[in-house]
């Protein structure tokens, strides 16, 4: 079963969460989609064990076969492509350039525009005790993670069973990818008006993706029933809570998690998805 | 000569707009026949590299000269390759002024780009998620 961790709103303790839920399930598999900024490294400290080059086409123009009709630059949806005719130049903007390949499609010069590959990204796999550990890294200044994301999902393991992905923040395109690999959907959020706000965003994405989720409450405490009062509206349960506490904040910022003390009660949210799951 | 003029309106008493991809109007100036063109910048709500399509706006209507504000980096780019001289209007100068000036030298050339983040400061706009 593939478990997304997805919130909607940043910082509401997704990592903090997949990190901890991945350990206390292991024979497990956590895969950081967060390749804009992935750090579940830092609490699992894996062993990386293979580390391999992310690629995409981009397109290169052999300047003694292009007619400089300019048919590329009119077509590329992002304008990465300019074709300057008075003085019979090419411009490329790698960092507007999607890798949509409608350039080289369109190109009626046989062998003028040429695709070539470039890094975009890394993958890498390695292992913490017994969790397998997945992440991509995405250069700066890329447009979009969303292919990179959607490379690394597809290298988890079929054989892999308890598989823990932790998604992006936001409701876009990188998490509407992430996802899409879903079985089970866990949205992690906090009761602040923000944390709320954010995640009626995400459950309407969920919704929309049809897929089956709950809720897991950060920060928790027991005076506010703010998202108490919002999942009970919207009729969505929420399976965990993890205590808003000093402790876990100072050895959360040292790059430390209280992984035992959570351990037994995640194994038992475990068996309750798996029952919801039947 | 064809001068490329970033303009907030439609006619020669108009203000130069100082914002190049995301200006309101370009107007094209003919010095040797005083005629002048006027168009909409079709690139003005793009969502991004609008800077990119008006550089190659000027470049096709052959003009080897172009007044605005500020170039942002890759509007920049496309000009200078284009062999394109990029001038600055003073602030306040009409689209008249600017082109008297521009003809006497006494517009400063400009020979680097805004970076995008003066380009931020200058003329903030809202960030959205791409895609």
């Amino acid at each position: 079963m593939k478990i997304v961790i997805a919130s909607g709103k940043g910082g509401t303790g997704k990592t903090t969460f997949a990190t901890l839920f991945a350990h206390a399930i292991r024979p497990s598999t956590y895969v950081d989609a967060d390749v804009e900024e992935p750090n579940g490294h830092i609490f699992l400290k894996p062993e990386i064990e293979e580390e391999k080059d992310f690629s995409e086409l981009v397109p290169k123009i052999i300047d003694e076969k292009c007619t400089f009709c300019g048919i590329c630059a009119d077509e590329c949806p992002y304008k990465a492509l300019v074709i300057l005719k008075p003085t019979k130049k090419w411009l490329f903007f790698s960092e507007l350039c999607h890798s949509c390949g409608i350039c080289a499609y369109v190109c009626p010069v046989k062998g003028a525009l040429v695709e070539v590959p470039k890094k975009k990204g890394v993958i890498r796999k390695g292992k913490a005790g017994e969790v397998k550990f997945m992440e991509g890294i995405l250069n700066l200044g890329e447009p979009t993670p969303v292919p990179l994301i959607s490379s690394l999902l597809r290298e988890i393991d079929e054989k892999d069973e308890n598989v823990i992905i932790d998604a992006p923040p936001g409701t876009s395109c990188p998490v509407v990818e992430s996802l899409g690999f879903a079985d089970f959907v866990l949205l992690v959020s906090e009761p602040t008006p923000f944390g709320i706000y954010d995640l009626s965003l995400a459950v309407e994405i969920t919704r929309e993706m049809k897929k089956p989720f709950a809720i897991i409450e950060n920060k928790y405490n027991p005076n506010n029933h703010l998202l108490e009062d919002y999942a009970k509206k919207e009729n969505i349960d929420i399976l965990y809570r993890l205590p808003f506490e000093e402790e876990i904040a100072k050895s959360y910022s040292r790059g430390e998690l209280p992984f035992e003390r959570f351990e037994e009660s995640l194994r038992q949210l475990y068996e309750e998805i798996k029952r919801r799951m039947k | 000569m064809k001068i490329f003029i970033t303009s907030t309106g439609e006619n020669l008493e108009s203000m130069v707009d100082p914002k190049f991809g995301r200006c309101d109007y370009y107007i094209i100036y003919d010095t040797e026949t005083k005629n002048f063109e006027a168009k909409g910048n079709p690139y003005k709500n793009g969502q991004s590299s609008v800077g990119i399509s008006v550089a190659q706006l000027a470049i096709n209507n052959n003009c080897p000269v172009a007044i605005s504000g500020n170039y942002g980096p890759n509007a920049f780019q496309v000009l200078s390759e284009g062999k394109v001289k990029t001038y600055k209007a003073k602030d306040d100068m009409t689209i008249k002024e600017a082109v008297e000036a521009c003809l006497k030298g006494e517009l400063e050339e400009i020979k680097k780009p805004v970076s995008h983040e003066e380009a931020e400061k200058i003329f903030p706009r809202h960030h959205h998620h791409d895609e």
